[in-house]
């Protein structure tokens, strides 16, 4: 009997139905940024 | 991914496994799931997932290699078929990066994604499968790419919360310094340990991160780009998912006794290289 080796002998994946698009991203970004400006406004007018 | 956790993909990913290769769950043996984001610290992911898909002679355990977890868990489940102790073992690499990453983190949010890959491991006597395997560590580079909080270092906490230290930490110029130095040795050091020469490879599987690592990988094995298999601008980098969602994407196009090297680097740090021939004709 010859050496037992391991083999894959199926592949499966499974990918989220639900894609986050570069848009979704840029606007989460773009709130983000927003936010941050703002942030800073408050800070600035604080001090 | 919005609702759902990883052990939900991985419930989708091994029961579409089992039925494409025509296994019951019953007669799976061994359950390894590479993640970093578990469904919990505790139970494993891995004993969510026989629970729900049926697998009630299977034992299990989770391993963390970030995203090197595929690889890592590759290698240690053929150890169990190779000694004859098992003749069925399903290795699981899955992560729900968008469950730790912080979306006003533009340097890690664009990067990462969700996903789950699944391979079923089987004892071979033609020679194929696993044929080597070269797997690296260095915890020198923990503070490079981590999860700061959650652990026993830091446990959850308002303070950590309100620091966002349950999120991905990434000193992104760090990592890849030393991932486009490391994947491409541990390449070429498995390329030569196995004398194997750039024509004797047919796939390079790398890890998905970054193309300029994934090139500089391939131009150091001598690897034109058709033997390079790249999905990261479909998935993103999903940690441990990559490896297995590639080859699941090039499953049609891989023939029995096609030499595979696959190859990754990630938090840890973790790296490694495993030779592979494929065992089957889709």
């Amino acid at each position: 009997m010859g050496k037992i080796t391991a083999a894959i002998t199926g592949i499966q994946g499974y990918l989220p139905e639900h894609i986050l698009s570069n848009d979704d991203l840029s606007k989460i970004v773009i709130r983000t940024m927003s936010g941050l400006l703002l942030e800073l406004e408050l800070r600035r007018e604080e001090s | 991914m919005k609702d759902g956790a990883s052990s939900d993909m991985c419930i989708e990913a091994v029961n579409g496994l089992l039925k494409k290769t025509g296994n019951d769950p019953e007669d799976i043996d061994l359950v390894i799931v590479a993640t970093v984001t578990p469904d919990h610290p505790f139970p494993s992911t891995s004993n969510i997932v026989c629970a729900a898909t049926g697998m009630k002679n299977a034992w299990g355990y989770d391993l963390i290699a970030a995203c090197s977890g595929f690889i890592y868990a590759l290698s240690t489940g053929a150890q169990f078929i190779e000694t004859g102790k098992y003749k069925k073992v399903i290795v699981i690499g899955v992560d729900k990066m968008s469950s730790i990453i912080d979306y006003k983190d533009r340097t890690t949010c664009v990067i990462f994604g969700d996903g789950a890959g699944a391979a079923l491991l089987e004892p071979n006597e033609e020679g194929m499968g696993v044929q080597d395997f070269i797997l690296r560590a260095d915890g020198k580079g923990k503070e490079f790419l981590l999860q700061p909080a959650g652990g026993s270092v830091h446990p959850a906490s308002i303070e950590t919360v309100e620091k966002g230290m349950h999120y991905v930490h990434q000193e992104g110029k760090q990592v890849f310094k030393f991932a486009v130095t490391n994947m491409a040795d541990v390449s070429a050091e498995i390329m030569e340990k196995n004398n194997l020469g750039s024509d004797d490879v047919d796939w390079l599987v790398p890890h998905q991160a970054n193309l300029r690592i994934i090139d500089a990988t391939a131009n150091r094995m001598g690897l034109p780009k058709e033997k390079v298999m790249i999905n990261i601008q479909k998935y993103g980098n999903t940690t441990a998912g990559t490896l297995p969602l590639c080859l699941w994407d090039y499953e049609k196009q891989l023939k029995k006794g096609d030499n595979l090297i696959l190859s990754a680097f990630g938090g840890g740090f973790t790296w490694g290289a495993v030779y592979l021939k494929w065992a089957y004709n889709s």
